[in-house]
């Protein structure tokens, strides 16, 4: 009896240990997994080559060698415009051999230049994006792969493999061959490329290259792109065959911090607020039943927030501006100035601890305000602002306003994040042993100083805290900017203009994505660096809290 | 397995377990230069050595602190559910010592029924606590059950308030009840020997003596080890006394001879309350 | 006017006093007034949700109201019809029990595993940081992950192994309604573990010593006195998994729902359970209304009870987990245990 009871339990805790770890190991493998997916991107190009055998693509025989019309092999690109020149974007037809827009390669002899049409003054100015020097001679030289790479083999017998843009060759390797056999080169897939002999119709090397790597640089610094006038920092992965990816992560960045500033912005003071009113201020049996009710505006999923502001907010928005600024501007005067006059009023009457009755009267101070603040800001915006603050702003400062934009997304990610600041502020404060504060009350300080000076001190880790936690929830909230914020990867302080974020990104590209492509990839390590950044935020707070629990003792 | 005192100690159940129907003596328990470190205390006790009689009720006394529960631990090893513990020494109960690693310990729990500072009910209905020790050993049989149960509260002094509602949750019971609940909850596995830890010490004068009435019931049928920090208790229920401080036995011997003739000072100086 | 210390108390420092006070009433003021504005917002968004479903006619031709909301389910295009909203529904129920599931038996596992069987070390302390923090880690991080692990990789390999002969075509390999259930499970899991683990925690040490003085072994003790007394617990992280997870749509856009899904995911015939379809979800019904419907009379009506239906349901799972808690620590404290 006691034997099989015994085995039972050994075996039980040796599974139970097993499948935890494993459990644990999965969990914390999420970060794992995404960089090992994302990093590869990072590897150094030129060490692996594979030169697979000649037969692995078949015979030549089948494989339709023409030079003339390009564009009818797997993972090729628009061809030639002339014997020397080849397309790198769609070139009008009627056009040739004078293109309108788009960018070329050139290839003369021992030089290849990559021409771009550069937006000048008014015209469109043929411009040298960049030059590949091959001092040996070209022999062959393949069309543009999908990922933007073409193979240049030289009288000596070294190919080179060049990515557009760029004007090392990311891999040079010598092969033992008869050179002047070979008259042409050209893309099988996206990352492999053949070598023939004309002549034989003959398939002579086939060689996987590989192609979906960039430089860590590449994602974070300016870059020249065909037809822009000078180096900029765009994200615009290929939007159609043969168009050139811009990968730079800044905007995407730039647009999910601006959002979460926005939000913050909004969010933070009225959470502060209400988090000190209910922890410090409010009697307990009062704030059983009103922290739990504030609390459900978690209860709201990012998409209906965000579907609410879409059908609702945003077409008023627009017209509202300066009401809207005038009530955010009016409010906290009207209700700081009513706390200076009236609240004496209230607070000598016995008894009655102010709170009780309080919200009640301030119900009413805020309705008033509220209306008063937007007949201001309408009648202002009558006054100086020719009726339209937004057309004004348009009309004299150049100022753009787009229809989703900054101040709306700020509104509808503040409303995501206040539940989670609100919450855990207010329990630092609750919680936060009272003692000093009745002291420095007892000392006939009033009770604001008290709560600055007894509580505060003793609760801000916890605030601080319950901030960074806001700050990663913003950050990572996706419904929100994916139907609020535009999409619009661009790079603007204006809150009136739209953004992309790194987490809305996500969700429309990567379904997309071929797997392990350049653009996977990169979506791989935006990923990673939003988990990061994410992971060290809640970590930070996650040990700030701690430190405070146990230098206080409080359970919270 | 085939450890001597493993074997020793596996006779000694199969032992019990013939003798169950008879009027059983009660063994006593051996304690050998047993010492033990937890992490946090390196000499928590000190090479204790003394012999607990049989069939009596033995008090251990001492100052906050002094290792009298961890000694009481020590009986069945209850120190390894904590992490970072080390002892040495041995502890002979019935010829096997309990500290040996061949031990089976739930074996030896069930042999050894200890009860807590603070009643610890589990959040079950009165019958079903006090039928989860039984359980454990296989018992199905309703019948059998509501026979152990109804003993183990009658040994217990409960059966009387309890036994129209043995379906209410423990919880509901008042302290006093409880920590009855949990002395019968350890009657009903049949040990040898019962361990007190301050059994009394968190409840109301008029529950703190109906426990004691109790203990003095038992105590013809098994080896009781009460820990107190209560003079009065130890004096008024306990045949032997050990005093402990620091870690280490000050003093053992029958309880008279040690309130009133103690043969150490410091024992003296705590009894009359000069220390601790 | 005399002179001592009692006339700068009474001169000065009244002054300094009064205004302390007049700051603190502006304080009270706008802290309550933030308070008073959270729950006018909470209440606003309630109302407005309700208004704009029920109330006819809100927006000309805009708008509509419920019974306008049905007549454009009855005669909808293909993805705005009747049979999508019920496929929505069933849809969202079957991810949702699917998850339910998964994570009530590994939350238990872990939680257990954290508390009872690993020795208290640093790295255990490490392990309880990560899990905390992953709770935070934005969802959508784990449709990425989703993606890439079980969908690419194990249901490609799925694929390779036992399917091979519908390939290229994927079967496992490709979103699905088992790769999002287990996506979400993962996604909630440090929530469920966290509850149950601060249920044990909650629970007085006695019990467990009081189990093992009766000679219990570790896992009778879990089964027998542990799990069955911080039942509440467990319970009460499953309820909040599942209201988080019925408000989540940024994973499931990369790990299986669609605009529309021809059919449901669960059938009356063998297997019963489709693991490998996409399926359709509430709150993918509501981004897709709202960005992509055509606009015309019960749109918005139909979003709004939608998503009112999820912030129903959401908000009573809420309270229901809130109730259950609070119960468990006044059983608890009634019987003396904390």
């Amino acid at each position: 009896m006691a034997n099989k009871r015994l085995i039972i339990d050994v075996i039980s805790a040796g599974m139970i240990r097993v499948a935890s770890v494993m459990i644990l190991l999965v969990i914390l493998g999420v970060f794992a997994q995404i960089a090992f997916t994302a990093l590869p991107l990072f590897e150094s190009p030129s060490s692996s080559v594979d030169v697979l055998p000649a037969t692995r693509a078949g015979p030549a025989a089948e494989l339709k060698v023409t030079q003339d019309s390009g564009a009818n092999d797997a993972g090729s690109l628009p061809g030639l415009i002339d014997d020397h020149r080849l397309a790198l974007s769609k070139i009008d037809p009627a056009a040739v051999p004078e293109p309108k827009r788009g960018s070329w390669l050139d290839a003369r002899d021992t030089t290849i230049e990559q021409v771009h049409l550069k937006a000048e003054n008014d015209g469109l100015v043929p411009s040298v994006l960049t030059r590949y020097f091959i001092p040996a001679g070209i022999q062959a030289m393949s069309n543009i792969s999908l990922s933007r790479h073409f193979v240049v083999l030289d009288r000596a017998g070294v190919i080179h493999v060049y990515r557009l843009g760029r004007s090392q060759a990311r891999t040079t390797f010598t092969e033992e061959f008869e050179v002047s056999d070979i008259n042409r080169v050209d893309w099988l897939d996206e990352s492999t490329f053949a070598l023939y002999s004309h002549e034989e119709q003959r398939l002579v090397r086939s060689v996987k290259a590989l192609t979906n790597t960039l430089p860590l640089a590449d994602l974070f610094s300016f870059r020249q792109y065909e037809g822009y006038p000078q180096p900029t920092l765009t994200w615009q992965p290929r939007v159609v065959d043969g168009a050139e990816s811009k990968y730079s992560l800044v905007p995407l960045l730039w647009g999910t911090m601006s959002a979460a500033l926005f939000s913050l912005m909004l969010a933070l003071p009225v959470a502060m607020g209400a988090a000190i009113y209910v922890g410090y201020y409010m009697p307990p049996v009062f704030r059983e039943a009103i922290k739990p009710m504030i609390e459900m505006i978690a209860a709201f999923p990012g998409v209906v927030i965000a579907g609410i502001a879409m059908l609702w907010l945003a077409p008023r928005l627009h017209h509202a501006l300066a009401e809207c600024i005038g009530i955010v501007l009016t409010v906290p005067i009207i209700v700081a100035l009513s706390g200076l006059f009236l609240n004496q009023y209230f607070q000598t009457q016995p008894g009655s601890y102010f709170s009780k009755r309080l919200p009640m009267v301030v119900v009413l101070v805020l309705v008033i305000a509220i209306y008063t603040g937007a007949k201001l800001g309408e009648s202002v915006e009558g006054l100086f602002f020719e009726d339209s603050v937004v057309l004004w702003f348009e009309r004299y400062y150049g100022l753009s306003v787009s229809y989703f934009n900054g101040v709306l997304v700020g509104i509808a990610l503040g409303i995501a994040v206040f539940p989670t600041i609100f919450s855990l502020a207010e329990e630092a404060i609750f919680s936060t042993p009272k003692g000093a504060a009745t002291g420095s009350l007892a000392l006939g300080a009033s009770p604001w100083q008290s709560f600055i000076d007894g509580v505060l001190p003793v609760a801000a880790p916890g605030i601080v805290a319950a901030i960074m936690l806001g700050l990663s929830r913003a950050i990572g909230e996706t419904m929100i900017l994916l139907l609020l914020s535009g999409n619009t990867p661009i790079q603007s302080s204006n809150p009136l203009e739209g953004m992309r974020s790194v987490a809305a990104t996500l969700a429309i590209e990567l379904p997309e994505a071929g797997v392990d492509s350049t653009h996977y990839r990169v979506l791989f390590f935006s990923a990673l660096a939003l988990f990061a950044l994410t992971f060290l935020i809640n970590t930070c707070a996650q040990l700030l809290k701690r430190r405070w629990r146990r230098r206080y003792g409080v359970v919270a | 397995m085939n450890h001597p005192d493993m074997e020793t100690f596996n006779a000694f159940i199969e032992a019990s377990k013939a003798s169950k129907t008879k009027r059983r003596q009660a063994p006593s328990l051996q304690v050998e230069d047993v010492s033990l470190s937890y992490p946090a205390e390196p000499n928590a006790l000190q090479n204790i050595s003394l012999e607990i009689p049989s069939g009596c009720v033995t008090a251990v006394i001492g100052p906050s602190g002094c290792g009298k529960s961890t000694l009481l631990r020590c009986f069945n090893r209850m120190n390894d559910t904590i992490d970072g513990c080390r002892y040495s020494g041995s502890i002979f109960l019935d010829g096997a010592n309990i500290l040996s690693d061949g031990i089976d310990v739930t074996s030896l729990r069930r042999k050894v029924g200890m009860v807590f500072q603070r009643p610890n009910p589990f959040p079950k209905s009165v019958f079903d606590n006090v039928a989860y020790g039984p359980r454990l050993a296989g018992i199905r049989s309703q019948r059998q059950l509501d026979e152990i149960v109804e003993n183990a509260l009658r040994s217990a002094a409960l059966w009387d308030e309890v036994k129209d509602r043995l379906d209410a949750m423990a919880g509901n019971l008042s302290l006093g009840q409880q920590q009855r609940l949990v002395i019968a909850r350890a009657i009903a596995v049949e040990p040898e020997v019962l361990l007190l830890d301050e059994p009394a010490s968190s409840l109301d004068p008029i529950s703190t003596l109906k426990i004691e009435e109790l203990i003095y019931e038992l105590k013809s049928d098994y080896t009781i080890v009460i820990v107190t920090h209560n003079m009065q208790q130890a004096g008024r229920v306990s045949d032997y006394t050990a005093f402990m401080s620091g870690g280490r036995l000050i003093e053992f011997d029958a309880t008279d001879r040690i309130f009133t003739n103690p043969s150490e000072r410091a024992t003296e100086d705590y009894i009359t309350g000069r220390v601790g | 006017m005399t002179s001592g210390p009692l006339s700068d108390f009474h001169g000065e420092g009244s002054v300094f006093a009064a205004w302390a006070l007049r700051r603190a009433g502006v304080m009270l003021w706008l802290t309550s007034g933030m308070a008073v504005s959270a729950i006018v917002l909470l209440i606003g968004m309630l109302g407005l949700l309700c208004w704009l479903a029920f109330a006819g006619d809100a927006f000309g031709a805009a708008a509509g109201h419920f019974p306008g909301a049905l007549a454009v389910l009855s005669q909808g295009e293909p993805p705005y019809t009747a049979e999508a909203l019920f496929s929505a529904i069933v849809g969202t129920i079957t991810v949702t029990l699917l998850m339910t599931l998964l994570v009530a038996p590994l939350g238990i596992l872990v939680a257990v595993y954290l508390h009872v069987y690993a020795r208290q070390h640093w790295y255990t302390d490490l392990v309880r940081i990560a899990i905390h923090n992953l709770a935070g880690v934005p969802s959508i991080i784990y449709g990425v992950f989703g993606l890439g692990f079980f969908v690419y990789w194990v249901g490609g390999g799925i694929d390779e192994l036992f399917f091979s002969d519908s390939l290229p075509r994927a079967t496992f390999g490709t979103p699905g309604i088992l790769w999002a259930a287990i996506t979400l499970a993962l996604l909630t899991l440090p929530t469920v573990i966290v509850s149950i683990e601060e249920g044990l925690l909650r629970l007085p040490a006695s019990l467990r010593e009081g189990s093992f003085a009766l000679g219990a072994t570790r896992f009778e003790t879990v089964v027998g006195v542990l799990l069955p007394a911080t039942m509440t617990s467990v319970v009460t992280g499953v309820i909040l998994a599942v209201a988080r997870a019925t408000g989540e749509v940024a994973p499931l856009m990369l790990v299986g729902v669609v605009k529309y899904a021809p059919s449901l995911p669960v059938s009356i015939e063998a297997p019963f359970i489709h693991l490998e379809q996409k399926f359709m979800h509430l709150g993918y019904l509501v981004y897709d209304l709202t960005l992509h419907a055509p606009a015309g009379n019960g749109r918005v009506a139909l979003i709004a009870v939608v998503a009112l239906s999820l912030v129903l349901v959401t908000m009573s799972l809420t309270t229901f987990a809130a109730v259950l808690r609070g119960r468990f620590r006044y059983q608890y404290a009634q019987e003396g245990l904390l």
